[in-house]
């Protein structure tokens, strides 16, 4: 029964009072528009930027799922290949322009059918149940203020809305590592392929560095350089998935982090250009 | 029987080249064997064999690679004899561990049959080859592998590293040793087989290439040519007979298809004829038997006139159908070109009312005109803007983005293929003066050429000192102290990371060497690098080899 009224209220409500009511509080009277225009107009100053992040720990590729009982014991999981992620996106400003009506015509039939929905159930929960008890009271009480209030808000006189806002967008534009990009390992460059990967000689200097940091680790594409912060806990991550086995000390598993990461901003267009531009 | 068959089979063996007369005496004991059947258990009653071909092995020669770690290329050239029925020619390799082997064989410098892979001692195997001790460790390629990798230059070659690369991969101009080996090899598995057959060409030279991109462990690994010759197991005019026979049932049941062929064809050009002739029969026995009677003749103009007058109605409705159809289709075209005016004169009045209205919410939405005027012109700003700004993605249409990302997805593609495998082999290996040893138990890894970046690197030797020797000094005397140490300079380090390991003299039993200095990468963070030194003993002097040491003890 509960059910049915709960599923009964949240029919009919859309558009009716307390509706209404809740997006007066949130703000969020937008939806009460219709014949709405909006253009968009880009702002200038497109911001591009790369996050390029360097795993610390070892990733394995997914066992997949057999529900078959197992007779023989799980294959160890087979890690994947060594790897940095790019993650390429513009950030810029819109102004957005809009022109809307607000309790217009479909307002009004809106309200009109909530209205007498409300009317007709509150008159069933009040006529036909027994009136004495508190939650047939409750229920038809809500339905009828609820439809006198409706009632009311149908009279509300249609406005106009013209607003301008302006608005951040970020664009997720590519995952793969973009062409030039390199990773310098303590002043040694290794080019970074558009998979992310760095080649055995450079894993093997990542390696070494990781063990004795000499120099700076970093990621550079056409002259702009980003620094990727390794500390103590970054090369214990590293130590730990890498070389398992007795080692320094450092924080517990839970602390360490899974990847060191960076962000690179390049002039725009930097990393949109396609092989024919 | 013995004796007969090696003075038969030793003449062609006496053809390959380095074949030892030991072997010989084997392989035509084995031969000898094979073309006789196996053993023979005396006079037994004759057999009817049917005659065809088989294998006779005449030729099988081992040889083992002067370096126990190599990668060729190997040859191994085989005259062909051009015997009568066919030869095959079979590399085969025996080997304890798993080997990685590419090999070709040609025939006058020209490629025939090509193959390829890693090979245990059952055949051919998946995963690696195992040639740890024979391959630079990954450490040991940053050095080498990189721009200033390599040793100082003062003119010992081959430790700690130097390196050569070669822009242009030469064609292999020479090959690596191998040396005849005689040993009993009972088991062995065939990398590459090549028949030659139809015609014979005797005198024909055949070589067997082989080589492999990273260096094999090649101890104790034999590598095999095997010259098999096709033989008719009976006399070979009973088998040339028995060839001709089969040519002759051959060349008689073609002629069999082809007379069946021309009978099959008759026969269908006969029942053609037979009921062309039927049909013919028929049409003249309709003319001549049928007489029609008043009475048919009537009622066949009554049924006439009934089916032409059905017809004529038939043809009338489906006429007055089409005029129907027609006239709908006229209506309705007439009725939507009404609308079209009628719409066309709606907006027209809409347009001129609206125009005259300008603050008509119906025609211009919220706002009126002005405001529908100023969206219109953020409108064109948005072009003019995204006109301008191409890289700008949030002025993309779809077909920018399925450009771009086809172009990024294809990127990524090409980058995870596998790289690209030298199509040939790699140049012959460089001479290389093996140093002095460095310590008791140190390994010689030997120079080879590592394929890298599309192009061949020469990665010269390095002498491995096992931690134990270090730690336990087990290292080598010399009667008296070293020269002063030569002065080096350091070359432009490969990787930053780095550490110049100084040269120092070693004696090598009867003169001093200056193993040039290095590159080295520490093998863990807590280590520094002690330099060696020699220390008096006694009336000797004992080198203490130089080794990373832990800092603040060993």
């Amino acid at each position: 029964m509960r059910a049915l009224v709960t599923a009964a209220v949240l029919a009919t409500t859309s558009g009716c009072f307390s509706f209404w009511g809740l997006t007066q509080i949130t703000g969020t009277q937008s939806a009460w528009e219709q014949n709405v225009r909006e253009e968009t107009v880009p702002l200038p100053g497109v911001e591009e930027n790369l996050v390029v992040t360097l795993p610390l720990a070892i990733e394995y590729e997914p066992v997949p799922y057999s529900s078959a009982p197992a007779t023989t014991p799980p294959a160890a999981p087979t890690p994947r290949p060594f790897a940095l992620t790019c993650r390429a996106e513009q950030r810029a400003r819109d102004t957005v322009y809009r022109s809307a009506f607000r309790y217009g015509s479909r307002w009004k039939k809106l309200t009109a059918i909530s209205f007498l929905a409300e009317s007709a159930i509150a008159s069933a929960i009040l006529l036909t149940g027994d009136r004495d008890t508190p939650k047939v009271q409750l229920w038809g009480g809500f339905f009828a203020i609820d439809a006198i209030g409706t009632a009311a808000i149908f009279f509300i006189p249609r406005k106009e809305i013209y607003r301008k806002d302006e608005k951040a967008v970020i664009t997720p534009l590519r995952s793969d590592c973009p062409d030039g990009l390199v990773l310098e390992v303590g002043g040694d460059s290794f080019p970074i392929d558009a998979a992310g990967r760095i080649g055995e000689l450079g894993e093997t200097a990542l390696d070494q560095w990781m063990a004795q940091p000499t120099g700076s680790l970093q990621v550079s594409l056409e002259g702009r350089t980003m620094l990727l912060l390794v500390g103590a806990n970054e090369q214990c991550a590293w130590s730990r998935a890498h070389h398992p086995g007795p080692g320094p000390s450092c924080g517990g598993y839970a602390a360490l982090p899974q990847g060191t990461q960076g962000l690179l901003t390049v002039p725009a267009g930097t990393l949109t250009v396609v092989g024919a531009e | 029987m013995a004796s007969e068959a090696t003075s038969l089979a030793c003449p062609l063996l006496g053809t390959l080249r380095m074949m030892s007369f030991a072997r010989c005496t084997w392989i035509t004991l084995l031969a000898g064997l094979a073309a006789c059947g196996g053993t023979a258990k005396g006079p037994s009653a004759p057999v009817a064999v049917a005659p065809r071909l088989e294998p006779a092995v005449v030729g099988q020669t081992w040889y083992r690679a002067q370096s126990t770690c190599g990668q060729g290329p190997y040859e191994i050239e085989v005259p062909a004899t051009g015997a009568r029925w066919g030869e095959d020619f079979e590399l085969r390799l025996r080997t304890p561990r798993r080997v990685a082997i590419q090999a070709v064989i040609l025939v006058d410098d020209a490629e025939v049959v090509r193959a390829g892979g890693v090979f245990d001692g059952s055949g051919t195997a998946a995963g690696k080859a195992e040639n740890t001790r024979c391959v630079a460790d990954a450490r040991e390629r940053l050095v080498l592998g990189r721009p200033g990798g390599g040793g100082g230059g003062t003119g010992t070659p081959g430790t700690p590293g130097t390196r050569v690369r070669i822009e242009t991969p030469p064609a292999p101009t020479g090959t690596a040793t191998l040396e005849l080996d005689t040993s009993l090899v009972t088991t062995s598995t065939s990398v590459l087989t090549f028949t030659m057959r139809d015609p014979p060409r005797p005198g024909a030279r055949i070589k067997l290439r082989f080589w492999s991109i990273e260096p094999n462990d090649l101890l104790d690994v034999l590598f095999g040519v095997a010259r098999i010759e096709w033989r008719p197991n009976v006399a070979e005019r009973d088998y040339e007979a028995h060839l001709s026979r089969i040519a002759a049932e051959e060349e008689a049941r073609r002629l069999r298809m082809i007379e069946d062929e021309r009978l099959r064809e008759e026969q269908w050009r006969r029942d053609a004829q037979r009921r062309l002739d039927q049909t013919n029969r028929r049409a003249t026995v309709a003319v001549t038997v049928h007489v029609e009677t008043a009475a048919e003749l009537a009622a066949r103009k009554n049924r006439e006139a009934e089916e032409l007058a059905a017809y004529r109605a038939e043809q009338a409705e489906r006429q007055r159908r089409a005029l129907e159809a027609e006239s709908k289709r006229r209506e309705a075209d007439r009725r939507a070109a009404i609308e079209a005016a009628l719409e066309i004169e709606r907006r027209a009045r809409r347009t001129a009312f609206c125009a005259s209205h300008a603050e008509d919410r119906g025609c211009w939405g919220a706002g009126g005109l002005r405001v529908h005027l100023e969206l219109e012109q953020r409108q064109r700003e948005r072009a003019e803007y995204c006109a301008a700004a191409k890289e700008d993605a949030r002025c993309w249409s779809d077909e920018d983005w399925s450009r771009r990302r086809t172009a990024w997805n294809t990127r990524v593609t090409v980058a995870l293929q596998p790289p690209k495998q030298p199509d040939g082999p790699p140049p012959a290996p460089l001479a290389e003066v093996t140093p002095p040893r460095l310590s008791v138990h140190a390994t010689w890894r030997p120079g080879y050429w590592h394929w890298i970046d599309g192009t061949w690197v020469w990665l010269a030797g390095q002498w491995r000192v096992p931690d134990e020797d270090i730690v336990a000094e087990q290292t080598t005397t010399a009667p008296a102290a070293p020269p002063p140490p030569q002065s080096e300079t350091a070359t432009i380090a490969p990787v930053r990371t780095a550490v110049w390991i100084s040269g120092f003299w070693q004696w090598n039993g009867s003169s001093w060497v200056w193993i040039s200095g290095s590159w080295q990468l520490r093998p863990t963070a807590q280590v520094t690098w002690r330099a060696p030194e020699w220390r008096p003993r006694g009336n000797v002097h004992v080198l203490i080899p130089g080794g990373w040491i832990r800092i603040g003890g060993r």
